[in-house]
């Protein structure tokens, strides 16, 4: 099962990133050299992924509690970005230092341990623009979504830069996908 | 001369990152958040030291490029290869999609892009093909 989830969670996330990708070849296809660029970057992140570090770790249904941290940084960033005015990059890096700070309360504590990176992960989600997330429900469903696709994606890409902004992206995304879809 | 300042930031943010959470051992979440913090807020408090354009990418592309220095020693150990890979980011940033603009996680999704792209290098430098290149060319 837990295979099952990583596999899953690697397509997805190679998924999202060649999504990204492909919206940047589409809006460019008229500039040759942004094309051949994309190309090239395309062929070389394939090589990269036969390269992805890959853990082993059976915890599952105990990592649950990761969903509502994600969703906490997600609702905390929106408001500061958006409310408070701070802008998004003020929002995020500060709930995220913050976030850094509180395994001290109790070092021995694994879901403390767990808890700044799922925190700043949400952080990306509540870095949506208000044009794209229409209002708090938004935030909270993609921070759902995004913690959960955190959970799944536990034993891939780990150690590797830009993994908790890629699943942000998904959660984010597959919202906008949703909203699109029903209404 | 934008997109050139841009450049210089996602290098810096790169490799300033990595060097606080792989030497300085602060861990990945702190350092990144950390360092942009700094660079928010001084652009947030002195919004006038730079050009509208710069003021306010630099912070954008300068966090984005901390999420490249979040990455672990044991999957980049190289400062070339994170200096390119922050280089790299920048020059997607520039041409990003407007169709995902306000995205959130769009930058980190960018990162992770930068992030294989150097990751592959580092492999496809270590090939024996390419090694006999090299070692032909240092001959000359």
């Amino acid at each position: 099962m837990i295979k099952a989830f990583r596999y899953v969670s690697f397509f997805l996330i190679i998924f999202i990133q060649l999504s990204f990708l492909l919206a940047i070849f589409y809006e460019e296809i008229d500039t040759f050299w942004i094309v051949l660029f994309i190309a090239v970057i395309s062929i070389l992140i394939s090589i990269g992924y036969y390269h992805v570090p890959r853990a082993e770790e059976n915890h599952f249904i105990e990592d649950c509690f990761l969903i509502v941290f994600v969703v906490a940084g997600a609702l905390s960033t929106y408001f500061c970005s958006t409310q408070l005015n701070f802008g998004p990059v003020i929002a995020a890096s500060g709930v995220g230092f913050f976030a850094s700070f509180l395994p001290i309360f109790n070092r021995k504590s694994p879901i403390l341990k767990e808890l700044p990176e799922a925190v700043y992960c949400g952080a990306f989600v509540g870095m949506t623009a208000p044009k794209v997330a229409a209002g708090i429900p938004f935030i909270l469903f993609a921070g759902f979504l995004t913690g959960v696709i955190l959970l799944l994606s536990k034993n891939v890409f780990n150690g590797f830069g830009g993994k908790l902004g890629t699943i942000a992206f998904g959660g984010v995304a597959l919202t906008s996908l949703l909203i699109f879809l029903i209404f | 001369m934008y997109t050139f300042t841009l450049i210089i930031t996602g290098i810096l943010g790169a490799i300033s990152t990595f060097y606080l959470n792989n030497i300085l051992k602060l861990g990945a979440v702190r350092s990144s958040a950390g360092l942009s913090l700094v660079v928010g807020l001084i652009f947030y408090v002195f919004p006038n030291i730079a050009p509208a354009f710069l003021a306010k990418n630099i912070p954008i592309v300068f966090i984005g490029a901390t999420f490249i220095g979040m990455v672990s020693n044991e999957v980049i150990a190289h400062y070339f290869l994170l200096a390119l890979a922050g280089a790299l980011f920048a020059i997607i940033y520039v041409n990003s999609s407007a169709f995902f603009n306000g995205y959130g996680g769009a930058l980190g999704t960018t990162a992770s892009i930068t992030v294989l792209v150097a990751v592959s290098l580092a492999v496809v430098s270590r090939n024996k093909h390419i090694e006999k290149i090299k070692r032909k060319v240092r001959r000359r």
